[in-house]
C-alpha cells in the first residue's frame, strides 16, 4: 500500500516503502546487510517460516532442480517461536528494514499464542500466516480471527488455494495476500 | 578503522567475482576443471567455492566446487557441471565453510574416502607431508583402478577392510562421505575406540550456501542439527558418528 495524503492510515495498515519483498524461506531469519547487498531494494524482510514448537528437518530432505527453478523439500526446520525470538530479537530490532515474521499456522489457539509473543517486539512490521495445505474456509476464518491483534496480517497461500478461499478472504479483508509456493 | 576494514572485506566477499574456466579434465567418474583464480582466494581442503556460470539464469542454483588433488600452482575443482565448457565465464564467491584442520602434531595421517572419490582428500597430502607426516589412504578395491595413478607416491594405500587394524597407528583421520552413507560409516567404527582427532567432509546438496538457512543440508550431530553449508561441510568425526541422519 502506498502512502496517499488523501487516504487515512490505520494501525493495521501495511505500509511498504519499496514494493518488493523476499519469499519466506529464501533468506533465513534475519537480514544480513554484509551478505545481502540487495536488501536496499526490499520494502521488508520476510523471515524463514517459524512454528510454535521446533521442527526437525525432514528425513527425506531433497532439492530437485528443474529448468527455471528448483523444488525444495526440507520439512521447514526451525527453532520454534520462543527460541527464534530469543535468538533473533536483537537482530530484528537492529535490522535496516522492517521485518515480517512468517508463521506456520497449525491451529487457531497456537497461532494466537505466537502472535502475542511477537507483538511487543520492535521493528516487526507484520505477521504473515502460512496456511496449511488442507485449509478450508472455516479454518481460515478461525485462523484470521486468532491472528487479529496489533499487527497487520498477511495471508500466504498457494495459487491452488485461491479458488476455494477467495470469497472468505474478500470477507475477512487481511492486510495483504502473498501468493507463494506450496509448503 | 579495523572494524570498518573488516566490514569492507565482508562486503567484498559477498560480491561475486568473475573468472574463466580454463580446462576440463576427467578423472575416473569425476569431471574436474581448472579455474583462473588468484591463490589467496583458493578454497582450503574441505571448503567450497560457490560458483555460477555467467550465462545461466541469475535465479539458478549455485554450484559448490571443491578443490581436489592439491597440485602446486593449479587450482583444480570438482564437480564441474556437464554443460560447462572451457572458456565459459564463471562467477564465484569467496570460499565458504569449515575446512579440514590438520593438527600440527599429527605424524600419522589417515585419509578415508568412503564410497566417494579420494580426490578431495588428496588436497591434504601437501600440508601433511610439509609436517613430515606419514599418510595412509584407505581405498575400496573398486576405487583402486580408477584413482591409483593420481595418488602421490609417498602415500601408502591400504584396503578399506584393514581400517580397524590401523586405528591405533593414526594421529588424525580425514574422511569424506555422502550424507546418506553416514550410518554405514558409523557402522565401520562400531566397537572401536577412536582415540585420535578426526574430521569428516559430508557431501550433501547446499542450494542456498548458507544464505537461506533452508535446512536441506542439515546434519544431525551430538550437538543437535547443524547446517553443512554454515557449520560444515567438515565436521568433527566424533560429533556425527552414530547419530548422523
Amino acid at each position: 500500500m502506498w502512502l496517499n495524503e488523501g487516504t487515512p492510515v490505520y494501525k493495521r495498515d501495511l505500509i511498504l516503502e519499496k514494493p518488493f519483498v523476499n519469499t519466506p524461506g529464501t533468506l533465513g531469519y534475519c537480514p544480513d546487510p554484509h551478505n545481502m547487498p540487495f536488501l536496499t531494494h526490499l520494502g521488508a524482510f520476510i523471515t524463514h517460516p517459524i512454528s510454535r514448537r521446533s521442527r526437525q528437518p525432514a528425513k527425506n530432505r531433497a532439492c530437485l532442480p528443474f529448468p527455471g527453478g528448483f523444488l525444495l523439500h526440507t520439512g521447514l526446520p526451525n527453532p520454534g517461536i520462543s527460541r527464534a525470538i530469543r535468538q533473533f530479537r536483537r537482530c530484528w530490532e537492529n535490522a535496516p528494514l522492517p521485518i515480517i515474521v512468517h508463521l506456520l499456522a497449525e491451529a487457531p489457539g497456537t497461532l494466537a499464542e505466537m502472535i502475542c509473543k511477537l507483538e511487543g517486539l520492535e521493528n516487526i512490521l507484520a505477521v504473515e500466516i502460512g496456511l496449511p495445505p488442507q485449509c478450508d474456509p472455516t479454518l481460515l476464518e478461525a485462523l484470521m480471527d486468532a491472528a487479529l491483534g496489533e499487527l497487520p496480517v498477511i495471508l500466504s497461500l498457494t495459487p491452488e488455494q485461491v479458488p476455494l478461499l477467495r470469497s472468505t478472504i474478500e470477507t475477512l479483508q487481511p492486510s495483504a495476500v502473498h501468493l507463494s509456493a506450496p509448503r | 578503522m579495523g572494524a570498518r576494514q573488516a566490514s569492507d572485506d565482508r562486503a567484498r566477499h559477498a560480491s561475486p567475482l568473475q573468472t574463466k574456466l580454463l580446462e576440463i579434465t576427467q578423472i575416473g567418474p569425476t569431471r574436474a576443471g581448472i579455474l583462473d583464480i588468484p591463490e589467496h582466494r583458493w578454497p582450503k581442503p574441505g571448503q567450497f567455492l560457490p560458483c555460477q556460470r555467467l550465462s545461466d539464469e541469475p535465479e539458478a542454483l549455485v554450484t559448490p566446487l571443491f578443490s581436489i588433488l592439491g597440485h602446486e600452482d593449479i587450482l583444480t575443482l570438482e564437480p564441474i557441471p556437464k554443460d560447462w565448457y572451457p572458456g565459459d565465464q564463471i562467477y564465484y564467491l569467496a570460499p565458504q565453510g569449515r575446512s579440514f584442520q590438520l593438527p600440527p602434531s599429527a605424524t600419522s595421517v589417515g585419509l578415508l574416502p568412503f564410497g566417494v572419490s579420494p580426490l578431495r582428500l588428496l588436497t591434504l597430502v601437501k600440508p601433511a607431508l610439509a609436517q613430515d607426516a606419514s599418510l595412509i589412504l584407505f581405498l575400496e578395491a573398486k576405487q583402486m583402478d580408477l584413482f591409483l595413478s593420481h595418488v602421490p607416491s609417498p602415500i601408502e594405500i591400504v584396503p578399506l577392510s584393514a581400517l580397524k587394524d590401523h586405528l591405533d597407528w593414526l594421529d588424525y583421520l580425514a574422511a569424506d562421505v555422502a550424507r546418506e552413507d553416514l550410518e554405514a560409516l558409523s557402522a565401520i567404527f562400531s566397537g572401536s575406540t577412536i582415540s585420535f582427532p578426526g574430521q569428516v567432509l559430508i557431501r550433501t546438496i547446499m542450494p542456498c550456501h548458507g544464505k537461506g538457512e533452508c535446512g536441506v543440508c542439515a546434519v544431525k550431530t551430538i550437538k543437535g542439527w547443524r547446517m553443512a553449508c554454515k557449520d560444515g561441510p567438515v565436521f568433527p568425526l566424533r560429533e556425527v558418528l552414530d547419530v548422523a541422519q
